[in-house]
């Protein structure tokens, strides 16, 4: 794999409202975590676990229903409590794209996994939409 | 039931352009991977048919889902079933 990293896109966009939900498909597993950000880190450059957040007029749900409407479960985290558990939401690609970032791949899955979250049935599974 | 995962993958990853991507070394069969083709990708609890849009130098590798009642993906899960 060559070593030159791509440049990943910022939109320059304030951060998420804080009381924004930041939401992430599937369900939360430290390896799919840490895999995820050091593929990220072997294009980009940097670790960043990939979530969508509320911005824009968009909201959870309608996410849950285009982005992750293959996903069964989604976890659902606020921006605030992302930021105050010391993570970085970077703008990164469209709206409403963001990257879960921190310089170290070990605090990056650990604040993560600590951070307060919910676990919720996508609610288009919920309406009975088959997979 | 989970079909055969071509390409591991995270699905909620989205390139500058908008659509997934992952690494073709994550591939079962790399060579499968050219711009057109019809895979699955994801994980066995999360997955999705895909259509290759791209593959990078550096080994990313574009994708967009299909929607379930695209004729290509119907004949993709046809194929695995």
């Amino acid at each position: 794999m060559a070593e030159a990293k791509k440049q990943r896109q910022r939109r320059g966009e304030p951060l998420p409202d804080e009381a924004a939900f930041v939401v992430r498909g599937d369900l939360l597993d430290p390896d799919v975590l840490a895999e995820a950000a050091k593929e990220n880190y072997a294009i980009y450059g940097f670790y960043g676990v990939s979530v969508f957040a509320e911005v824009g007029g968009i909201t959870w749900e309608e996410i849950a229903a285009t982005k992750l409407r293959r996903a069964d479960w989604v976890v659902l985290f606020t921006a605030r409590a992302l930021l105050a558990n010391g993570l970085e939401l970077w703008d990164t690609g469209q709206v409403p794209h963001y990257d879960i970032a921190h310089d170290d791949l070990d605090q990056l899955v650990g604040r993560i996994l600590g951070c307060e979250h919910r676990v919720v049935q996508n609610p288009l599974r919920a309406e009975g939409e088959p997979r | 039931m989970t079909p055969p995962i071509d390409l591991r993958s995270d699905l909620n990853a989205e390139d500058d352009n908008g659509e997934n991507w992952a690494l073709l070394a994550n591939a079962a069969d790399p060579a499968r991977l050219r711009v057109g083709a019809v895979v699955i990708a994801g994980t066995p609890r999360f997955w999705s048919v895909v259509r290759i849009t791209g593959v990078d130098p550096d080994g990313q590798v574009h994708f967009v889902q299909l929607d379930e009642n695209d004729p290509a993906a119907r004949t993709a899960l046809t194929t695995v079933a």
